[in-house]
């Protein structure tokens, strides 16, 4: 099977509406269907049989607004599994934190700050979601849940770096993904307003860097910030890193349809898990031919093979192909990366906002 | 590709994160002609791959 990770998401619903959301089908009501608790127990059953599956992710959509989710975990841990929920914290309640609470080291949680003050935070996350999410993080950690941060590094939020480490810090969060922004699903429609220049992301790392040597927090970056655009160096505290879809160490993502994609952010499934019973994930072919697309600008560097030209799925949403080079390099470098990215991108507004909102998806093709 | 360059808006220049990057992208293939190591040419990410994407 050749992956000792898996990311399940298990729902489309959301409470939620954040501008950077990488999902294509969030509270889609043709894809508002989800694996019901037996499915993913056969699911489950299946990976564990299936090859050398040690740890599930646990994504959505929002995982609680699943009513069963306790169900799950349980579930999981009964297969000696370690399980890492992701959530925005907004539907965490105190009969949840004393649930989780029980697991010890087998069970984690991921929250995301995408500002260090409600005014920033809700302009990505919608009003109100700050309150909810520095809520979560309280209450986790008092309750000694191992708990991680994810701060997701944008246009609009880069000069608080400095303060949302603080923040983290101040919850005694140790671990925190730096998180550049990736544009994919419905998040392509907002492409321009919160894609991080080279430069912002340069000074975001630099604040990143200080906090980590200050503070002995585990930097780690989340999304490939490639070699051509920083020189990793002069950040020994962050680690960084490529793209694992597909490869050896890559978590792939099950979607609510049961579909298996190289990871969550691509686009396209590459078949039912039953996939994996005549092949290894490394040796599908979406994997070869996904890990031989190199872009053309990546061509002479010596770096390509493992570098990829940065994220393929975000390339796909964004200019069509996993062929392309990482928007985030292309918007640098490729002369009609604007007229390219608005051609594949929904140019509809995105207004975050708690549910209640309609908020229209990212343009497929 | 020297020309692949997305000049600042309304000049002609190319802007400096875009300089920065094909500098740093022909330094890396002038070091590896010179024969350097990855490690030397500081792409200490060839070490490690990406954590999960999570978002
Ligand atoms: S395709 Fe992009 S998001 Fe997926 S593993 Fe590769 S770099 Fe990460
Ligand atoms: S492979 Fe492409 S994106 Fe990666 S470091 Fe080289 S030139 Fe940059």
């Amino acid at each position: 099977m050749s992956f000792r990770s898996v990311a399940i998401e298990l729902t489309a619903r959301c409470n939620q509406r954040c501008s950077y959301c990488y999902n294509a089908w969030r509270n889609d009501p043709d894809v508002m269907g989800e694996l019901d608790l037996d499915a993913l127990r056969l699911l489950l059953t299946d990976l564990a049989r299936l090859g050398d599956l040690r740890h599930v992710t646990l994504t959505g959509g929002e995982p609680f607004l699943r009513p069963d989710l306790h169900e799950l975990i349980e579930l999981i841990a009964a297969l000696g599994l370690g399980v890492v929920i992701i959530t925005n914290g907004g539907r965490i309640c105190a009969a949840d934190v004393e649930r989780l609470s029980g697991y010890g080291h087998l069970l984690s949680v991921q929250l995301t700050l995408a500002g260090a003050c409600a005014a920033t935070h809700d302009l990505h996350c919608g009003a109100g979601s700050f309150e909810h999410v520095t809520r979560a993080l309280e209450a986790l950690t008092k309750a000694g849940i191992p708990t991680g941060g994810s701060f997701l590094c944008t246009a609009q939020n880069f000069q608080e770096t400095a303060a949302i480490f603080e923040k983290f810090a101040g919850y005694e969060v140790r671990q925190v993904a730096f998180n550049r922004f990736n544009p994919s699903g419905y998040s392509t429609a907002a492409l321009h307003e919160l894609m991080p220049t080279r430069s912002q992301v340069v000074e975001a790392l630099e604040a990143a860097e200080r906090s980590a040597t200050e503070r002995g927090q585990k930097v780690f970056c989340t999304m490939p910030i490639p070699p051509c655009v920083v020189d990793t160096q002069l950040y020994p505290h962050i680690k960084f890193g490529h793209c694992s879809a597909g490869a050896k160490n890559s978590e792939p993502a099950i979607g609510t349809d049961g579909r298996l994609r190289l990871c969550t952010l691509q686009r396209d499934s590459v078949g039912p898990i039953e996939v994996l019973e005549a092949q290894s994930l490394t040796e599908l072919d979406s994997t070869l031919a996904f890990r031989s697309s190199i872009p053309e600008f990546c061509l002479p560097c010596p770096l390509a093979k493992r570098c990829l030209g940065g994220c393929g799925a975000a390339a796909q949403w964004v200019l069509g192909s996993a062929r392309e080079l990482d928007p985030f390099v292309a918007q640098h470098v490729m002369l009609d990366f604007d007229a390219r990215s608005r051609q594949h991108c929904s140019s509809a507004k995105v207004s975050p906002g708690l549910e209640g909102n309609s908020a229209s998806r990212a343009d497929d093709e | 590709m020297s020309d692949e360059r997305k000049p600042t808006e309304g000049s002609d220049r190319p802007s400096d994160d875009s300089e920065a990057i094909l500098s740093r992208r022909n330094f890396l293939i002038e070091a590896a002609l010179a024969g350097v190591g990855i490690a030397g040419i500081g792409a200490s990410c060839e070490e490690t791959d990406e954590p999960q994407p999570r978002v």
